[in-house]
């Protein structure tokens, strides 16, 4: 491979280096002290040591991937933050686009205004979905928005060390929001919450938000599928708190339900992976985060920001805007230290938007919704299930026997993913867990999940 | 490439949202009961969404000609040179593409059980032993999206380290050189430290002097990127290390700048004890516009006082283990440390992109990467040498690493032309500009990294463009500070794009706007 990303190879190096007027390439390191120079380079254990044609990467990789298991999409009901869905060929095709693709960040607006339209496009389409103003244009994924979006509330709410936290969110979400929060001496306040569905406890709500709160963060739907209804009277009470509104949706859920703009948010954030994006064994995805138009919160506001102006010659043109809210502008009093993000994400998930419209994603979200409305009563008539309410994208399900057992064995038997187990308080000793559906389930694959996890339970370990 | 021979597509293309609506049905196949099921148990009024977005859906002909119109109006290393210096853009081999990006690694669930992803898992074991070798560090973990995000793993690590070791309340700074990348101490900040900046003396090594009198009981860490951003090699990195462990704290590397060593000093030979590396840098997986990346972050083997834990095992996130007795690899959590920093394990994509890349040049092929990228930069200062209007501050007698930094001070002095009309000039003529304006300790900063992949012809052509901004700046400056012409649009407004009144973040917000009459 060597001489194909290295143009002319070592046959051209040396020319080059006649040319410098430098007698050998070890010259150019001449100032690396001796006693640092790794003696072994050549054969230390790195790839093969020696470079490989690009047939032979070609076949050992082909080997390494043909040992990793991708299963039938009509099959995988595994949820717990990441989702199937379909991925149209033309975003495949637009990721593919070098002129994108190999492009970087867009210092020079100039030479770069298609990928800053692409980008300001992506801001625009989520601020519409999710009724909010301002968008970045990305952030790594939903956990790290979420937690980034609790530092931003400590500074917009100066003087306040208390964040509250719906119990219901995903576990592995606010483990992330804690590693974040833990250096600036933050406590979290967890609100309680019924084991059965996740719903908020409005009295707990009422004690966990105090006069000393900075954010609530509360998502949508929440860990266990549960639309909550309490989540308006809990904006309320942060608002009345003087503390910001923190809400964690689903983006396809918004085309349907009640956006975060509609519900108060200060703050939304959420993962664009349910666009298309792929499952990707846990990323790329894409951080979604968005606020509102003012200004004590856009000076805050994390993250890289795409604006409309125009040109020299009055044209509507794209650019960086904000930039010295940024490291490399403000260092160490940036609003983050975030430079690289997940903008390729951000701009597929636009163009599979667009290709779908608003009709086109309620109808998406319908199907999600209708196929949680027909699993949960498949379940309800298999005696698989104690959920109750209103139901998107997941529902709790409950095994007669422990439920890794049933999900163990209905992906050995069945050739069916579904999960995570629930976790505490939501596990009622182990027999819970979630299944996850996706736009196009039918409903033969529902009903095979019933069977698969009843017949799981009367199969051996 | 003369002056006016290239020119960028323009169209005027609308906005997505600009489009009429077409109302398309999904790519998905949907069974009509599905949606059904939804419609004849409505959404509670008090749930449903009351505004409908103003989103317009598009026929697919429409789309595809939108993006490839879109594309024409963009720049990344398929085009040209993009020699932004600390952001490494190499070519971006299409092998590794077709195996990321369109096979099956984008129908794997992160929770599918471990013995169902072994040839992955043992990619990702693989990527950390080299990584590890690569820098001579013990232990890698690849948590980290971006190498911001590394560095912030690092950071953390070296609280939980002082936290554990009980020593949070006085280990409250972290070092850091006036050179160093804005992420070094944007990082530190997060982490809930003090920032101190060092100054870089004039043979553009850190000032030790300075540094002395910094380091103390308080310092926490040191963040340090060898070779510098000035593409220097920091030779006394021996000695701070030694200051610094000195006074009990770590030792962290950026690796933003691995290119320019590697086979020639790795970050744990010189004392570093955290080091993150920029997969989508150093490891050719593309950059796509700001991301996606992902910043591994590797360990030296340093025990914890008094707790018998390294500093991998405190360090946020999982990594790959290989289990013996079962013969299979398994991802592993850190329960005793830090914490996950993001959901899920890896950022799996950019990942292998990395270990395709490194398989395909082994040692010996990462090896003659880094001479080429040396010696591109090598060449490219020995033909801009003697161009009248640039100079090149720091030690210019010493031979420079992956990148170097040019000063446009003498012809901004002389003509009016700064460092962003050089930049704009390049852009004129068909090339991507460097890095302007880094680092903050050069006046008129030009850093520039061409990268091992870059053409001998293309480095001529940009010295030459160079050339030519200077001569045009001394003939007719007015041009000069008018360019880009040969791009989509003109010089951008930035004050317009800036000013509350007129900000304009999203496409609502310019609607609003227009509705009020205001802007």
């Amino acid at each position: 491979m060597i001489d194909k990303w290295i143009p002319g190879g070592e046959r051209e190096s040396e020319k080059l280096l006649e040319k410098i007027g430098a007698g050998s390439v070890e010259e150019l390191f001449s100032d690396i002290p001796e006693g640092l120079r790794p003696e072994n380079w050549d054969s230390l254990p790195i790839g093969r040591r020696v470079p490989l044609s690009e047939q032979e990467v070609s076949e050992i990789v082909e080997e390494l991937l043909s040992r990793v298991e991708a299963y039938d999409p009509h099959r995988v009901f595994l949820g717990g933050g990441a989702y199937s869905s379909y991925t149209p060929a033309y975003v495949d095709f637009i990721l593919s686009m070098g002129e994108i693709l190999t492009s970087y960040t867009p210092y020079q607006a100039e030479i770069s205004q298609g990928l800053l339209q692409a980008l300001f496009e992506y801001q625009s389409l989520i601020a519409e979905l999710y009724d909010m103003d301002v968008v970045n244009s990305s952030h790594y994924d939903w956990s790290t928005a979420a937690a980034e979006a609790a530092l931003m509330s400590l500074r917009v709410v100066r003087g306040r060390r208390r964040i509250a936290v719906a119990g219901s969110v995903n576990p592995w979400r606010l483990e992330v929001i804690r590693s974040y929060v833990e250096p600036h001496d933050v406590k979290i306040d967890v609100i309680g919450t019924d084991t059965l569905d996740g719903r908020i406890d409005q009295d707990l709500a009422e004690t966990a938000i105090t006069g000393e709160t900075a954010a609530v963060y509360v998502e949508i739907p929440n860990a266990l599928g549960l639309v909550d209804e309490t989540v308006k009277l809990l904006a309320d009470r942060a608002h009345q708190k003087g503390a910001l509104l923190i809400v964690g949706m689903d983006p396809v859920a918004a085309a349907i339900y009640a956006p975060p703009g509609e519900l108060g948010a200060d703050i939304a954030v959420g993962d664009g992976q349910v666009l298309g994006l792929g499952l990707n064994y846990g990323g790329p995805y894409l951080g979604i985060m968005a606020t509102r138009l003012d200004m004590k919160l856009v000076r805050q506001f994390p993250g890289r920001i795409i604006g409309l102006t125009r040109d020299s010659q009055g044209r509507r043109a794209y650019t960086m805007i904000l930039q010295t809210r940024e490291q490399h502008i403000r260092r160490a009093k940036a609003t983050s230290n975030i430079t690289t993000n997940e903008s390729l994400m951000s701009i597929l998930a636009a163009a599979y938007i667009a290709g779908h419209g608003r009709t086109g994603l309620e109808k998406i979200a319908h199907a999600v919704r209708g196929n949680t409305i027909r699993l949960s009563r498949i379940l309800e008539r298999e005696n698989l299930t104690c959920a109750s309410g209103e139901h998107f994208r997941e529902i709790p399900v409950r095994t007669r026997c422990p439920f890794e057992q049933a999900a163990s064995n209905a992906r050995r038997s069945h050739g069916i993913l579904v999960g995570p187990p629930l976790w505490e308080p939501y596990s009622q000793h182990d027999t819970r867990g979630l299944a996850a559906v996706a736009e196009y389930h039918t409903g033969r694959d529902l009903e095979r999940l019933a069977e698969a996890l009843t017949a799981a339970c009367r199969e051996p370990r | 490439m003369e002056s006016g021979e290239w020119r960028q597509q323009v169209w005027r293309e609308p906005l997505l949202l600009e489009y009429p609506d077409r109302r398309p049905e999904p790519y998905a196949s949907i069974e009509p009961a599905a949606v059904e099921a939804s419609m004849e148990k409505p959404v509670p009024p008090p749930l449903k969404r009351r505004g409908k977005p103003n989103i317009p859906g598009l026929s697919e002909p429409e789309i595809i000609r939108h993006y490839t119109r879109l594309s024409s109006m963009s720049y990344g290393v398929d085009q040209g040179p993009v020699p932004l210096g600390s952001c490494t853009m190499k070519y971006n081999p299409r092998i590794a593409f077709k195996h990321v990006f369109t096979g099956r690694l984008r129908r794997v669930h992160p929770l599918q059980p471990d013995e169902t992803v072994q040839g992955l898992l043992e990619m990702l074991y693989q990527l950390q032993e080299w990584l590890a070798h690569i820098l001579g560090m013990d232990t890698c973990i690849l948590h980290p999206a971006a190498g911001a995000h590394g560095e912030l793993a690092g950071v953390l690590t070296i609280r939980k380290y002082h936290e554990l070791a009980g020593q949070l309340s006085v280990k409250r700074e972290i070092i850091v050189p006036d050179s160093a990348h804005g992420t070094n101490p944007a990082s530190a900040s997060m982490a809930g430290f003090r920032v101190v900046e060092v100054p870089t003396g004039p043979d553009g090594n850190v000032d030790m002097e300075a540094l002395r009198s910094a380091v103390g009981e308080s310092t926490a860490g040191l963040m340090l990127t060898n070779p510098s951003t000035l593409g220097l090699f920091e030779e006394r990195i021996e000695e701070i290390a030694g200051l610094v462990h000195k006074v009990g704290g770590l030792l962290y590397y950026d690796g933003a700048n691995l290119n320019g060593i590697m086979g020639y000093a790795r970050p744990g030979d010189m004392g570093f004890d955290i080091a993150h590396v920029n997969v989508h840098k150093t490891f050719s997986s593309p950059h796509g516009g700001g991301g996606p990346g992902a910043g591994p972050v590797c360990f030296k083997d340093v025990e914890v006082p008094g707790t018998g834990l390294r500093l991998s095992d405190i360090a946020p996130g999982a990594r790959v283990v290989y289990d013996e007795r079962e013969g299979l690899y398994r991802v592993r959590w850190n329960t005793r440390g830090v914490g996950r920093i993001r959901m899920w394990a890896f950022n799996t994509l950019p990942l292998v992109w990395a270990y395709i890349y490194i398989l395909s040049l082994g040692s010996v092929g990462l090896r003659r990467a880094t001479e080429r990228a040396v010696i591109n930069t090598n060449y490219f200062l020995s033909l801009v040498r003697g161009i009248e209007g640039y100079t090149l501050p720091y030690a210019p007698g010493r031979p420079r690493k992956h990148e170097a930094v040019l000063s446009a001070k003498p012809l901004e002095r002389e003509t009016g032309v700064n460092a962003e009309d050089v930049a704009k000039g390049l852009l004129d003529r068909g090339f991507y500009a460097p890095t302007i304006y880094f680092p903050l300790i050069v006046d008129e900063a030009l850093m520039v990294e061409f990268t091992e992949t870059e053409t001998p012809e293309n480095i001529q052509a940009y010295v030459r463009a160079l050339e030519e901004i200077a001569a045009e700046a001394r003939a007719s400056p007015e041009k000069a500070k008018s360019r880009p012409l040969n791009t989509s649009v003109g010089r951008v407004d930035q004050v317009y794009a800036n000013r509350p009144r007129t900000l304009t973040p999203s496409w609502r917000v310019y609607l609003r706007r227009a509705r009020e009459g205001g802007g």
